[in-house]
């Protein structure tokens, strides 16, 4: 076995340890359709969703809860369970990426930025995890590039900055956007994750 | 093999170092399946039987051994538990084992630099 191969396959089996409950791309998808069903109910598709209002809210954000357990469920049993040490550090990187949504949408509603802070986040979180990923996976940086260019439309005129900012009434194309982006990276994931562990195993016969 | 025997005689210093890192490489550790196991345990604080299973394509009856060789080393601990009505197999690294797998990172990397300087 070549060295260059042994260290490859050694580091892209640390990468998806580590990085295992990140990979687990299915669990993004109860979270990009409450964000199309929120576009949806903005875009005035969805009639019952304000006339039930809150309980719809409420049921609709159950539901995705109940989706992410029952994807979690999926992985755990068919891929296994992997456990991390809980870590002051990534409590505090949740509570920074909390504070910093609130922050941008707050300076989204009080200035009428030309660029889109809402969108500009969501390219931040993909470019960041492109970067903890010892930048392997591309379709963060994809995303992360696809919102930085979306954040920039109200530049051209084709669309305004309210349409975009995520808490807005007229939001329903950027919530529809990172919706759609949330669920295309999280099959990519998957795919990733699935084809990564078929490749360990089969270099390792 | 000629470029071996020249850098052999070029540079006996380093091949002979080299020698001695390969002589110490642990055996245990470094079989393909229990490096892999022994690196994807690096990476995390533990994994279960499954999950390990599913990265090293080894039967049950493999992966046990396997395990069962590096326990008896008290390279890795295996938890034995039950999650709802399912059993449950969890293993992680013990401080030994971490140790264990960072010298034979180290003895890896050495040798690979080795490798690179006589062909240079």
């Amino acid at each position: 076995m070549k060295s260059k191969t042994v260290a490859a396959r050694l580091a892209q089996t640390k990468l998806v340890t580590r990085h295992y409950h990140q990979l687990q791309g299915l669990k993004q998808i109860p979270v990009g359709l409450l964000f199309l069903m929120l576009a949806m109910d903005k875009a005035g598709w969805w009639p019952l969703f304000s006339i039930w209002q809150p309980i719809s809210g409420i049921l609709v954000f159950g539901l995705a809860v109940i989706g992410l357990w029952l994807v979690g469920r999926y992985y755990n049993q068919t891929l296994g369970r992997v456990n991390h040490p809980s870590s002051i550090r990534s409590k505090l990187a949740f509570l920074g990426w909390l504070a910093l949504l609130i922050a941008s949408q707050w300076f989204e509603s009080l200035w009428q930025w030309p660029i889109s802070a809402s969108i500009l986040f969501f390219a931040l979180m993909y470019g960041v995890g492109f970067w903890v990923t010892r930048r392997t996976l591309y379709q963060y940086l994809a995303a992360a590039s696809l919102l930085v260019i979306i954040s920039l439309l109200p530049l051209t005129g084709i669309v305004t900055t309210s349409q975009l900012f995520l808490f807005g009434p007229e939001s329903a194309i950027g919530v529809a956007l990172v919706g759609l982006i949330i669920i295309i990276v999280g099959l990519v994931d998957h795919w990733w994750l699935t084809r990564s562990l078929q490749l360990l195993r089969m270099e390792l016969q | 093999m000629a470029d071996s025997f020249t850098a052999i005689t070029a540079d006996g210093i380093t091949m002979n170092s080299a020698f001695e890192d390969i002589v110490t490489l642990d055996k245990l550790i470094h079989e393909p399946a229990r490096l892999a196991i022994m690196t994807a345990l690096s990476s995390c604080q533990s994994a279960d039987f499954l999950f390990l299973q599913r990265l090293t394509g080894l039967t049950k009856g493999n992966l046990s051994s396997h395990l069962a060789k590096l326990e008896e080393a008290a390279l890795v601990q295996i938890d034995k538990q039950f999650i709802g009505k399912r059993p449950n197999t969890q293993v992680g690294l013990t401080e030994k084992g971490h140790q264990a797998i960072d010298r034979h990172w180290n003895l890896l990397e050495n040798l690979r630099q080795n490798a690179q300087s006589w062909r240079a």
